[in-house]
């Protein structure tokens, strides 16, 4: 490591033990029980022996000294508060921390800073080291003279007081593998660190004056985009803490432990924010502070506007935040109005005010059900902050282990093939063994009673077993034997015997290998399980739970339906449900606006509720639950619903698609429109305030497109009057995905399992070109005939076809390798698997599908200079331990095939009621006949609902008006004549088709009912398809309503 | 997959002289001052290798490793057909690049480039592609490339003053490699045509952004 390098690492971990130091510090002052604040010191002491351990490393004896007697005084603060602790007395928190401790750590991180701005080391001043003396003095620790400025040997003599994370940066400071070090962004930070502002001291009268070295204002101009981006992702992460500590305090007004932590953060924010240059965010969070120190100093805490206040200054925060993230400032309306609000908290209030503000005691807060003890208990876990790219690092490598676990999985199989290798040829060396043996007996055997060598009969015998010619003359000859004998012995006979040895010593051999191998496979295989497990408690380390943004959202329901006058209450369901943390940040706008939206367009106003008999308070409600490797999340309401006619229309309009092709369109492609941009149902029933409230300038589409990023999906179900659910599906984790492979052109793909419908085998003749209607370099289009799988065939690893499927389908269809960019041999296209495109079937052509199971595999990114669109990553394939690539489908289409295209040419769906036909209406005395047409009409796509006689029919058409009555002639009650007649006298069936269908085949009754306005006159028996052919053919003259 | 079939044999044949190269680079790559001990003597060590009829040298400090054949890899959607695809090195992912073409012009280039075109099918990509013998592994972090080489010959221990300026008509009858990726060439004891001293930094910076996707209205 070269010298600047060295000097990098040192001030940026310095600047971090000495972070860390500071916040246990504000620990000491926030946490409850005496333990926790007893730790606190203890960690406080502990990483003061490491600043000094890192100073002495470095030969920086002034700040290795005020370490040293920082951790000294606060082992003996730790001391005392231990002994009043046990005597039951108790102290401000603040008196707990050695005096001076503040001003000792001030002086130490202007000590680092100026190093930093000096780009070295350097000794410090006389006016330094007074100050040193004086902190040191003041810390009531003051060196001994052999002390003053001299190493200290034994500071960590025993190296079990050292805490993990301080052995930890040593390690890092030893060998650099504790996280990986990027030079470029160490010198960036270091630069970052020479240019803050220079040291603040506290004089007597309390005010903060600059010491040392203050920057002239044009150093401090600048600051790394980099940083902003970075403090902007923290400060996300404090506004959702605060978003949870101004709730708890909603619902414990005037508690004083819960406003010193939103004065803690409110610190932090304003703080930092002006560090990073966003005045605006800070001036808000200065005015937050005011607030919540006036609260401290006296003004009535408990009131509502004070409450309130704090709550508008969550939005405020928030809003600006968004402008931070874009480099912006707020407007600067907000600003003004965190002013005003400030104001309005600290006003002194009259009685009247008090009374009118308090609440009943035991009125519920609106906030009663936000923080469950669990969820409490879930906030004070100790989080270690990791960086991303540390963990992606480590999963990398987990990943190369998992590649390596397979090749030794591998070579397990080769050792066991060449270990029954070796058993046969022993054996067969056995065998030839015996048989020279028996060609050349012995003359003066050594061998068995027929005078031959033994050799042994299995390889399982143990090497004593094996009968050896000195251990086995026969009785008869052993009387005769006679050292003299030996010498008659032929050089075949020497040789025979070694030979026999020799196999007995492989076999001994060959016992103890298999023996040692075997031992090796069980540790093998330990071996293999605990690296899983490794994996798996690794990817689990991404992992968040909803509950974390449970309360913003509840926050934001609340608030949005109190600004916009209605009553509506929040439900969660699932809120425990994990999720990558990444995702989790990522989904928490897009939860929020549609939350916003329900509450907005969703709920109806009290009034109007009860008027449709209602309860007056709407429910906004989000559940989460896992579905295999996904997670769902819907939001939803049981506010108005959405009118996907209203939809269709404005498609229509925007020219999004034709009005022929909308009569084929089902109702979830219908309400898919929501997500394109510029399509809305938003009308009258919306108040300008409301879509303000829900808009934020992102609409559904933007929500959509996150969704998409994140590799999910979103759609929505709707029922008019009853609500409407948004329903979110997402990985648990992009670190890793279930996976179907398939191989084409030679090359293994992995395809996202959950974006495939159901795969299905290519039958010879299924494939039909289509000529395309513009080039599309080298992509051909087929017509593919296809038979999905029954829900039997689906058992399988394959995605089940939900419903009874038809027994073929037409399916527009394209070879993967082609939508890749790669050629493709069309007659080795033996399989579809089929992905949803645009609320659309369309079938990806390959030449095999992987057999087994689902492979949950883990997805390293591409570097920057390989990623593509179409490849979401890449996965280590275990068997060879190389790499498939993730391929999106949906991505590969789209980059090849216009969205447009695709869409206008919708095909039928096979679980979904037709909208074309939202209502056929079966009016027959005979249950048969209702039953038999209902089945039919069914299966061919339409909706149905049925009457017995005209009378019940009529009140069917109240509920519902039909697209088409299949009308019977006789009847009870109402014939079918009567009704034809009511139906053609009244102007709200105008537009509803009619068919008779009766037995009544003569001419004069035909005549009689198309006089009377019949649209057709089909008589029973009357095959289905004509019937169907019918209905269609009228349905084709009428447009959609 | 592809890749070579015989990597296990190239293996086996590795030469003492390869597998002394190998020690050199772990020498490098562990920080041992491989190039100390010549730099005191004005010499800096180059890898001689040859792509096709081209002698090449490429600093040994750029070198992270030398692989034994062309790994086994996949091919990358949307890629130049030079960019074989990409392999697994141990955490790395790395993108297997044949340089000729960036590096030289003439008959030579064209013809891997039209072999390279002619066979643009996923797996099936190194079916016509020249087997390499070796694959240089260079860059540093996530900008790391392997580049496939022909031939390599020996370490050579070279005096900067020894280089003579570049120019194409240097080598009569060999493929000219664009200027910008030279920055001289050795008379070497031993060959016939001069050897090229490749600017190695220069070639993989344009390469990497020769394989990034385009915007789509590029």
């Amino acid at each position: 490591m070269s010298d600047a390098e060295s000097f990098s690492r040192f001030i940026v971990e310095m600047q971090a033990l000495l972070s860390a130091i500071e916040s246990h510090c504000a620990e000491v002052t926030r946490v409850e029980t005496s333990n926790e604040r007893l730790l606190a010191l203890r960690e406080i002491a502990r990483l003061a022996h490491a600043v000094a351990a890192l100073a002495l490393a470095f030969d920086v004896d002034d700040l290795r000294s005020l370490a040293e007697a920082l951790a000294r005084s606060t082992t003996e603060a730790a001391a005392d508060a231990n002994t009043n602790s046990a005597a039951g007395t108790t102290h401000h928190d603040d008196a707990l921390m050695p005096p001076g401790w503040r001003d000792t750590l001030d002086f130490m991180r202007w000590r680092v800073r100026c190093f930093a701005r000096a780009g070295q080391l350097e000794l410090p001043t006389a006016q330094d080291l007074t100050r040193i003396r004086w902190l040191t003095r003041t810390l009531q620790a003051p060196l001994s003279e052999a002390h003053h400025f001299a190493a200290s040997p034994d500071l960590f003599s025993d190296a079990s007081e050292l805490e993990l994370e301080e052995r930890a940066l040593l390690k890092a400071f030893s060998t650099a593998s504790i996280r990986k070090r990027d030079p470029q962004a160490d010198a960036r930070l270091l630069a970052s660190i020479a240019e803050t502002p220079a040291y603040m001291a506290r004089t007597d009268s309390g005010a903060d004056v600059p010491v040392y070295g203050a920057l002239s204002d044009d150093e401090l101009d600048e600051v790394e985009p980099e940083f902003q981006f970075k403090f902007v992702q923290e400060a996300h992460g404090q506004l959702r803490e605060l978003g949870r500590l101004i709730m708890e305090y909603e619902r414990r007004p005037g508690d004083m432990r819960t406003l010193d932590q939103i004065g803690s953060i409110a610190h932090t924010i304003k703080g930092n924010a002006g560090l990073m240059r966003f005045p605006g965010l800070s001036t808000i969070g200065q005015n937050l502070l005011d607030v919540v120190r006036g609260g401290q100093e006296g003004a009535d805490a408990s009131s509502s506007d004070f409450v309130r206040a704090l709550g508008r200054f969550l939005g405020l925060l928030d809003q600006a935040l968004v402008a931070a993230e874009k480099l912006k400032e707020p407007a600067p309306a907000l600003i003004e109005e965190s002013q005003r609000l400030c104001d309005t908290a600290l006003r002194p209030q009259s009685d009247a005010d008090r009374a009118a503000n308090q609440s009943p005691p035991d009125a519920p807060s609106r906030f009663a059900d936000v923080a469950s003890d669990d969820d409490t208990a879930a906030q004070r876990e100790l989080v270690l902050r990791i960086e991303e790219h540390s963990l992606d690092l480590l999963m990398n490598q987990l990943s190369a282990l998992a590649a390596n676990r397979g090749a030794v999985t591998r070579n397990r199989s080769e050792i066991a093939r060449a270990q029954a290798e070796m058993h046969a040829t022993i054996a067969r060396l056995r065998e030839k063994s015996a048989q020279i043996a028996d060609a050349h007996p012995l003359t003066f055997g050594v061998g068995d009673s027929a005078g031959r060598f033994a050799v042994p009969d299995t390889l399982d015998g143990a090497p004593g077993d094996v009968a050896t010619p000195s251990a086995t003359p026969s009785g008869a000859l052993r009387a005769s034997w006679s050292n003299l004998q030996l010498e008659q012995y032929t050089e075949m006979d020497t040789a025979l015997r070694a030979l026999a040895e020799v196999v007995t010593d492989v076999t001994a051999n060959y016992t103890d290998l298999n023996s040692l191998l075997n031992q090796l496979g069980q540790l093998t295989e330990t071996q293999e399980t605990l690296s899983r497990d490794i994996q798996d408690d690794a990817m689990s380390i991404r992992l968040a739970r909803l509950v974390e943004i449970i309360p913003r959202l509840r926050y934001t329901v609340n608030s949005a339906s109190s600004t916009m006058g209605k009553q509506v209450g929040f439900d969660a369901q699932g809120a425990r449900t994990e999720i990558d943390r990444l995702l989790l940040e990522e989904l928490e706008h897009p939860l929020i606006h549609l939350a916003l939206n329900a509450v907005a367009h969703g709920i109806e106003a009290p009034e109007e509720r009860e008027e449709q008999g209602k309860p007056r308070e709407g429910r906004v409600w989000i559940n989460a639950y896992n579905l295999g490797s996904d997670v769902v999340i819907e939001v939803g309401d049981d506010g108005r619903g959405v009118n996907p006619y209203q939809l269709v229309g404005a498609a229509i309009g925007a020219q999004l698609i034709s009005s022929e092709d909308a009569r084929t369109l089902s109702q979830a492609q219908a309400l898919s429109f929501m997500f394109h941009s510029g399509i809305t149902t938003i009308q009258q029933h919306t108040a300008g305030r409301d879509r303000a409230m829900a808009g934020h300038g992102v609409g559904l589409a933007d929500v959509a497109r996150a969704i998409h990023q994140l590799k999910g999906s979103i759609s929505l179900r709707s029922e008019r009057g009853k609500g409407t659910v948004f329903q979110i599906r997402v990985p648990v984790s992009l670190s890793t995905a279930p996976v179907l492979e398939v191989s084409a052109e030679g090359q293994i793909f992995a395809l996202p399992f959950a974006m495939v419908e159901y795969s299905a085998m290519v039958e010879p003749g299924a494939l039909q070109p289509v000529e395309p209607t513009e080039p599309r370099g080298g992509l051909r289009e087929w017509q593919l005939t296809l038979t999905p799988p029954t829900r039997a065939d689906a058992e399988s690893a394959e995605p089940a076809a939900e419903e009874s499927a038809p027994a073929s389908v037409e399916l527009r269809a394209y070879a993967l390798a082609e939508t890749l960019g790669f050629q493709q041999d069309a007659s080795a296209l033996r399989r579809a698997v089929v992905v949803q495109l645009h609320g659309q079937q369309v079938a990806l052509l390959v030449e095999s599908v992987g057999e087994g199971d689902v492979r949950v595999a883990t997805v390293r990114p591409l570097p920057p200079h390989l990623r593509r669109r179409v490849v979401r990553g890449a996965i280590v394939l275990p068997e060879d331990g190389q790499v498939a690539l993730l391929i999106d489908p949906l991505e590969a289409l789209a980059q090849r095939v216009t969205g447009a295209q695709i869409m206008l040419r919708p095909t039928p769906s096979r679980a979904e009621p037709r909208m074309a036909a939202p209502c056929v209406l079966i009016v027959d005395d005979s249950v048969t006949i209702r039953k038999s047409l209902e089945q039919t009409l069914n299966q061919a796509g339409f909706k149905t609902t049925l009457a017995r006689d005209g009378i019940e029919a009529l009140e069917r058409m109240e509920a519902e008006l039909p697209r088409v009555v299949i009308l019977d002639v006789e009847m009870p009650r109402l014939s079918g004549f009567e009704l034809l007649a009511i139906m053609r006298d009244s102007p709200q069936y105008t537009q509803t088709r009619v068919v008779m269908l009766t037995s009544r085949a003569a001419d004069k009754h035909r005549d009689f009912a198309l006089a009377n306005g019949a649209d057709a006159y089909l008589v029973k028996p009357c095959p289905q398809e004509i019937l169907i052919e019918t209905i269609r053919s009228l349905l084709t003259e009428s447009e959609p309503e | 997959m592809t890749g070579s079939d015989g990597a296990a044999g190239a293996h086996d044949a590795f030469s003492a002289q390869e597998q002394m190269l190998l020690r050199e680079l772990e020498r490098a790559e562990a920080g041992a001052a491989l190039a100390s001990t010549s730099a005191d003597e004005g010499m800096e060590e180059h890898l001689l290798f040859w792509l096709g009829e081209t002698l090449c040298l490429a600093p040994l400090a750029l070198l992270r490793e030398v692989l034994p054949g062309a790994p086994p890899h996949v091919a990358l959607p949307f890629s130049p057909t030079w960019l074989w695809g990409i392999f697994p090195l141990r955490t790395d992912l790395v993108a297997l690049v044949d340089p000729a073409p960036l590096l030289l012009h003439g008959p030579q280039a064209a013809r891997r480039m039209t072999e390279g075109e002619s066979s643009r099918v996923a797996g099936r990509s190194g079916a016509n592609q020249i087997e390499p013998q070796r694959a240089l592994v260079v860059g540093e972090g996530e900008q790391v490339i392997a580049l496939v080489a022909d031939h390599l010959g020996a370490i050579c221990a070279l005096r900067q003053e020894d280089r003579e300026p570049y120019t194409p008509d240097t080598t009569p009858g060999a493929p000219s490699p664009r200027q910008k990726y030279v920055a001289g060439v050795y008379h070497l004891p031993n060959q016939s045509q001069p050897a090229l001293a490749l600017q190695i930094k220069r070639l993989c910076d344009d390469i990497f952004a020769a394989i990034e996707e385009r915007p789509a209205d590029e």
